[in-house]
């Protein structure tokens, strides 16, 4: 029985809390941590491990969520294209504490835009329990959000904002999915 | 991160270090890129205010000369040169593994500095490759299965069976 990847890439610059957000989720959900990602020799693939971060979630036997952070650091950024390349979706999470940081993402999100067109993503600003965090409509104008895309607040930290944000993706893919199935 | 691709940009780094320390007086800054115009690294010896914005920029520079030398007879790109009213750039393809790029200060040194280009070409072309290589090695090709949105929701509730939302 084949098995069924879907792939959530988590983006965002240097410090902005991704890893923070799949640790966060990993306590909650069943989520495997540095675990090595093996092809089936099976279906003539070999294996290979992988040096990211990285979460995997079995939801059924033939069913499997991965989740992949890119090295945030623009020195890697050629890596960036390597790793979402399949993806269904991502999260790009920025550090939204203050107007500074904000800005910091903008080049590292037209970056995924620019590559990723037709990808269903939303933003998540994080650190909103901070108090000089950045309201989400100046978010949304900084970054230059098309007005389909959320832009939602986040507290990595926190379980129960975490989970809401990761459904709130799965949403976006799903409600993608339906919309190429009807067209395509 | 994977040591070989640490390792590799590492040296590309160093190239574009030794590229700078040829002409420190005139060249500015040296970006290193892949074929699609995606930077591996940059090296600037002044600060450049807009250097930043200039690494996010190069994927849509090298795609949109791309376009252009695609309507224009003379083939793929080999060598670009753009005078701006700041400085110029001088961009030369490592062949079909990337580009590197230089900012330099002032057309007096176009020459010169092109046979610095042209020095670390073979380099740069051996550490593209490697890297390309090795980086297509280390990451998971997810298998291609289709994904229905009836998958999506089965993880959907999924995760609000295991927390209370």
């Amino acid at each position: 029985m084949p098995v069924k990847t879907i792939k959530i890439v988590i983006a965002g610059p240097y410090g902005a809390g991704k890893t923070t957000f799949v640790k966060t989720l990993s306590e909650v959900l069943p989520i495997e941590t540095d675990v090595p990602i093996t092809k089936s020799v099976t279906e003539g693939k070999r294996t290979t491990t992988v040096a990211f971060d990285y979460g995997r979630m079995k939801v059924r036997e033939d069913l499997v969520v991965h989740l992949f952070g890119v090295p945030g650091q623009e020195r890697f950024s050629f890596m960036w294209k390597i790793i979402a390349r399949g993806m269904h979706g991502y999260l790009f999470i920025i550090d939204s504490s203050s107007e500074e940081k904000v800005k910091e993402a903008l080049g590292m999100y037209n970056f995924f835009r620019e590559n990723f067109p037709s990808t269903p993503h939303i933003i998540a600003a994080n650190k909103q329990d901070v108090p000089t965090a950045v309201d989400i409509p100046t978010i949304k104008n900084i970054l230059k959000v098309p007005y389909e895309v959320k832009v939602m607040p986040l507290i990595a930290t926190n379980r129960r904002s975490a989970l809401f944000v990761l459904v709130s993706l799965l949403e976006e893919i799903r409600s993608y999915l339906l919309e190429t199935t009807k067209y395509g | 991160m994977n040591s070989d691709i640490q390792r590799i940009i590492n040296e590309v780094r160093s190239s574009a270090e030794e590229i700078i320390s040829e002409s420190p007086d005139q060249i500015r800054a040296v970006y290193v890129m892949d074929r699609e115009g995606t930077v591996i690294t940059y090296v600037t010896n002044t600060v450049l205010i807009n250097a930043g914005s200039t690494f996010f920029a190069t994927p849509r520079f090298i795609s949109s000369l791309k376009g252009l030398v695609s309507a224009l007879p003379i083939g793929g790109i080999n060598y670009v040169l753009m005078q701006g009213i700041d400085g110029i750039i001088q961009l030369m393809s490592i062949r079909d593994a990337g580009y590197i790029m230089i900012i330099i200060n002032s057309e007096a040194s176009i020459g010169l500095t092109r046979i610095i280009l042209e020095k670390y070409t073979d380099r740069l072309y051996d550490l593209l490759r490697k890297l390309l290589s090795v980086s297509e090695e280390e990451v998971v090709e997810v298998i291609n299965v289709e994904i229905t949105p009836k998958d999506v929701e089965d993880v959907i509730n999924f995760i609000k069976s295991k927390a209370i939302m």
